[in-house]
C-alpha cells in the first residue's frame, strides 16, 4: 500500500509537472462539450482504503462513496473510470489536473478550498473516538497524554493534535485508517480518532475486537464533497446532479443500502 | 513551481529530530544484527546439514521477502504476540536487525570462505582446534575484508529505515510525510527528506572509505 | 615411529590412495617421488589426518590416528607439516606466527615460546624478520619462517609438501639448506618433492608412487641407478 502510493507520488509528481499545461488546455476545451451526443469520459480517482465509503473487496473497489458516484455521474451526463491510487496521490493528481475529479471521503474545509475546488456537500461525517471496550476514555480531553492513531492528513489528525498538541509524538500518523486501527488492536496506541462512518462500521463488523466509539460535541461536523482542480468547469454539472439525486431519492437509497439508516437530509441541506 | 521555503524552515526542527531517530535505529540495527548475524553466519557454515537448517531458513526468509512486510508483521504481529502490545520504536529496531542479521550472516559466510584454505590447514596442522582456528587465523582476515560489505550495508539500512515511518517510528520519512500530510505539498517535505538521506550516506560513505584505506595499510 | 597398513583414500568415486602400507623408522628421512596425480600429497596429509580416512590404519609411535578416541589435536603437535604454498598467516608478524601455536595450543608463557623462537628464526636465518609481516618476505623466507612455526611445538615427525614447487628457482636452495640440516640433526622426516637432488643426497629411502600405489621403494643410490619398473624408468627418464 504504501509503496504503491510512494510510487505514484513520485510518478505523478513529475507527470502532473509535466502535463500541466497540456492539461489544462484539454480540461478547459472538453468540459464544455454539452452538445448531448457522445458522453465525455472522466477520470475519476479515489483511496480506495476507507471502508465502508470507497474500498477494495477483491480487487473490485466498492463502497458507499463509490455507488454514490457512480450515480452522480451518471445523473450529470458523464462517464467515468473509476481508479483506485491512494489518499496522497489525489491531490497530486487534482491540482495537476492529471485526474478530473476525485470522489473519497474528502472533507470540505478552507485550507484546501485554497488550491481545490469542492462540489456541494454530499455527506455528513464527524470525528468520533474508537477505544477498547474497557477505555475510561469518556471525551477527547481524556485523550491528553495518550498515542492517538490517525490517518496522516486528516481531520482527525486535526482533532487529535487539538488535543495532543501539533506535531506531538502522541498522534501516531498512520498511511491509512486500517493501520491506525490495527496499532489500536496491537496496543500501540490508546485510541483512533477517525470519521464516524469508519470507526462505527469497523466496531459493528468486528464485534470480538470488543471496541467502542465515543463521540466528542467539540469535534465539529465535516462535509464530504467531491475534489476538483481549481476552476473546474465540471463543478456546475455535478452540484446540480448532487441534488438532483438528493431530491429524487436515489441517495437515500443508496445511504441506506450502505448503512441501514436514514441520511439527515436536512443538515447536508442546511450546507448546500 | 511555488517551493515553500519558509514550510521547510518551520518545519526543519522536526526533520533534524527525524533525522537522529534515522541514525540512532540503523546504528543499532547494524549492532545487533552484526553480532545476530555473525551467530546465524555460523551457524549456516556448520558441517551437520540439519543443524545449519533453521540458519539457512532464516536467512532465505529475510532476504526472500520484502522488508516492508517484515516491518507490518514485526510491529503487528510478533512484538504485540512478545511483549503483549506493540511498540513502532522497538518493533523499528526489532525489524531492521532482524533483516540486517541475514545479509550479514552472508556477508560474514563469504568472508569466512575467501579465506584461503590453506590457512585452516595450517592452523590444524599446529594442532590448533577448529575453534582456535576460526578464532585467531580465519575470523581476523575474514573481519578485515567484512568491513567494505559490512559499510554498505549499514547504508542500505540507513535508507532502509524510512520504511519504518509506515508503523509511525518518528524517523526522518515519518517528518516528510506527515508534513506532507499538514501542507498538501509534495516537493518540500520530500526533496528535504531525501537531501537529507543524501547527506547522511554521503558522509557514511566518507567515513567507510577512510576506513578501508587504514585498513589496508595496516 | 610411523606405521602405515592398508591406507585407502578416495574422493567421491575417485579413489586417489589404492593401498598403501609403510614403516617409517626413527630419524629416517623418506622422499616420496612420483608423477602429479599420483597421490604422493594425499598420502602425505592422511597421515596427519589433513585428509580423513577411507579406510586402513595409520599408527604414529603405536597410536593409531584412525581412532575415534584418539585427539589428532595432540598428535598434530607431534607431527608438523610445511606447505607448498607456505600458508603463513597475513595478519600476524613473523614471530607471531612462530609462537601462536605454542601459546595457544602448549599454553607456553609469552616469554617462553618468544625466546624458543628467536632461536628458531636464528636457525633458519632470519632473525632480523622477526617483526617484518609475510607479505613483505620473498618466497624462500617464507618457506623458512613456515619450517620454524612447524619446529615451535618440538615436533618428532616433520611433513614436507613439496615445499619447494612455488618458489623462484634461486630460492630453492635456501629452503633446503634448512631441511638438509634438520635431517642431519636427526628429525624423522617424509619429503613430497621433485628435487631429485636432495633425494638422492639426503634421503634414507625414496617411495616411488603412482596411480595411488607405493609401485617402487629404495635407498636412493639403487632406486636412482637401476630402477626396476617401467614405470619407474618412464618417470625417471623425464625428471632426471
Amino acid at each position: 500500500m504504501k509503496k504503491r502510493s510512494l510510487i505514484s507520488l513520485v510518478l505523478m509528481g513529475t507527470l502532473s509537472l509535466a502535463l500541466a499545461a497540456c492539461g489544462e488546455e484539454e480540461t478547459a476545451g472538453g468540459s464544455s462539450g454539452d452538445s448531448g451526443g457522445e458522453k465525455e469520459k472522466l477520470r475519476l480517482v479515489t483511496d480506495g482504503a476507507y471502508a465502508p465509503m470507497e474500498y477494495l473487496d477483491g480487487g473490485e473497489v466498492t463502497g458507499f462513496g463509490v455507488d454514490f458516484a457512480e450515480a452522480v455521474v451518471e445523473e450529470a451526463g458523464y462517464e467515468a473510470d473509476i481508479e483506485v491510487i491512494g489518499w496522497e496521490p489525489i491531490f497530486v493528481e487534482i491540482e495537476g489536473k492529471t485526474a478530473d475529479l476525485a470522489v473519497s471521503s474528502i472533507t470540505i474545509n478552507d485550507e484546501r478550498k485554497e488550491t481545490y475546488d469542492f462540489s456541494v456537500p454530499y455527506y455528513l461525517s464527524t470525528n468520533m473516538i474508537m477505544v477498547p471496550e474497557d477505555s475510561d476514555v469518556e471525551s477527547g480531553e481524556d485523550l491528553k497524554g495518550k498515542k492517538i492513531a490517525v490517518l496522516n492528513g486528516s481531520t482527525g489528525q486535526e482533532a487529535a493534535e487539538t488535543i495532543a498538541g501539533e506535531n506531538s509524538t502522541d498522534v501516531l500518523k498512520f498511511a491509512d485508517n486500517n493501520l491506525a486501527i490495527q496499532e489500536l488492536l496491537a496496543g500501540g496506541a490508546d485510541a483512533v480518532i477517525a470519521d464516524n462512518t469508519i470507526v462505527e462500521y469497523y466496531t459493528q463488523m468486528n464485534p470480538e475486537q470488543k471496541l467502542k466509539v465515543v463521540p466528542d460535541e467539540d469535534f465539529a461536523d465535516e462535509f464530504y464533497g467531491i475534489l476538483f482542480p481549481k476552476g473546474s468547469e465540471l463543478k456546475a454539472d455535478f452540484d446540480e446532479a448532487i441534488k438532483a439525486i438528493i431530491d429524487n431519492g436515489t441517495y437515500t437509497e443508496i445511504y441506506q443500502e450502505w448503512f441501514g439508516t436514514e441520511p439527515d437530509l436536512e443538515t447536508l441541506k442546511a450546507q448546500q | 513551481m511555488d517551493f515553500r521555503m519558509d514550510l521547510v524552515i518551520d518545519y526543519m526542527p522536526f526533520f533534524l529530530k527525524g533525522a537522529l531517530y534515522t541514525i540512532g535505529v540503523s546504528l543499532v540495527g547494524i549492532l545487533l544484527g552484526t553480532i545476530l548475524g555473525l551467530l546465524i553466519g555460523m551457524g549456516k557454515i556448520m558441517r551437520n546439514k540439519l543443524l545449519a537448517l533453521p540458519f539457512i531458513l532464516y536467512i532465505t526468509f529475510f532476504r526472500g521477502t520484502p522488508l516492508f512486510v517484515q516491518i507490518l508483521l514485526i510491529h503487528f504481529g510478533l512484538i504485540p504476540l512478545v511483549i503483549g502490545q506493540t511498540n513502532a520504536i522497538v518493533a523499528g529496531i526489532v525489524a531492521l536487525t532482524l533483516n540486517a542479521a541475514a545479509y550479514i550472516a552472508e556477508i560474514f559466510r563469504a568472508g569466512i570462505q575467501s579465506i584461503d584454505r590453506g590457512q585452516m590447514e595450517a592452523a590444524r596442522s599446529l594442532g590448533q582446534t577448529h575453534a582456535q582456528a576460526m578464532r585467531y587465523v580465519i575470523l581476523p582476515q575474514a573481519f578485515k575484508r567484512m568491513v567494505p560489505p559490512l559499510g554498505n550495508e549499514f547504508i542500505v539500512l540507513l535508507k532502509d529505515s524510512s520504511l519504518l515511518a509506515v508503523i509511525t517510528v518518528p524517523e526522518l520519512m515519518y517528518w516528510g510525510r506527515a508534513f506532507q500530510g499538514q501542507y498538501y505539498k509534495i516537493w518540500e517535505p520530500y526533496l528535504t527528506a531525501a537531501l537529507i538521506y543524501l547527506i547522511l550516506t554521503l558522509s557514511m560513505s566518507y567515513l567507510l572509505g577512510r576506513l578501508e584505506k587504514r585498513l589496508a595499510t595496516e | 615411529m610411523i606405521k602405515v597398513v592398508n591406507l585407502k583414500k578416495t574422493f567421491g568415486d575417485n579413489e586417489v590412495l589404492k593401498d598403501i602400507s609403510v614403516d617409517i623408522q626413527p630419524k629416517e628421512v623418506v622422499v616420496v617421488i612420483g608423477p602429479s596425480g599420483s597421490g604422493k600429497s594425499t598420502f602425505l596429509r592422511c597421515i596427519n589426518l589433513l585428509e580423513s580416512i577411507t579406510d586402513g590404519h595409520v599408527y604414529i609411535e603405536g597410536v593409531d590416528i584412525t581412532d575415534k578416541k584418539t585427539n589428532i589435536n595432540k598428535i598434530r603437535t607431534d607431527v608438523g607439516m610445511v606447505f607448498q604454498q607456505f600458508n603463513l598467516f597475513p595478519h600476524r608478524t613473523v614471530l607471531e606466527n612462530i609462537t601462536m601455536s605454542p601459546m595457544k595450543v602448549k599454553k607456553e608463557s609469552p616469554k617462553v615460546a618468544k625466546e624458543k623462537a628467536l632461536v628458531l628464526l636464528k636457525k633458519v636465518g632470519l632473525v632480523e624478520k622477526a617483526n617484518a609481516y609475510p607479505d613483505s618476505l620473498s618466497g624462500g623466507q617464507k618457506q623458512r619462517v613456515a619450517i620454524a612455526r612447524a619446529l615451535a611445538l618440538e615436533p618428532r615427525i616433520m611433513l614436507f609438501d613439496e615445499p619447494t614447487s612455488a618458489l623462484d628457482p634461486e630460492m630453492v636452495g635456501e629452503v633446503l639448506e634448512v631441511m638438509k640440516q634438520l635431517a642431519l640433526e636427526g628429525m624423522t622426516m617424509i619429503v613430497v618433492t621433485h628435487e631429485m637432488g636432495f633425494a638422492r643426497e639426503v634421503g634414507d629411502r625414496v617411495l616411488f608412487m603412482d596411480g595411488g600405489y607405493i609401485v617402487e621403494e629404495n635407498v636412493p643410490s639403487e632406486l636412482f641407478a637401476r630402477p626396476q619398473h617401467a614405470r619407474t624408468k618412464s618417470f625417471l627418464s623425464k625428471v632426471l
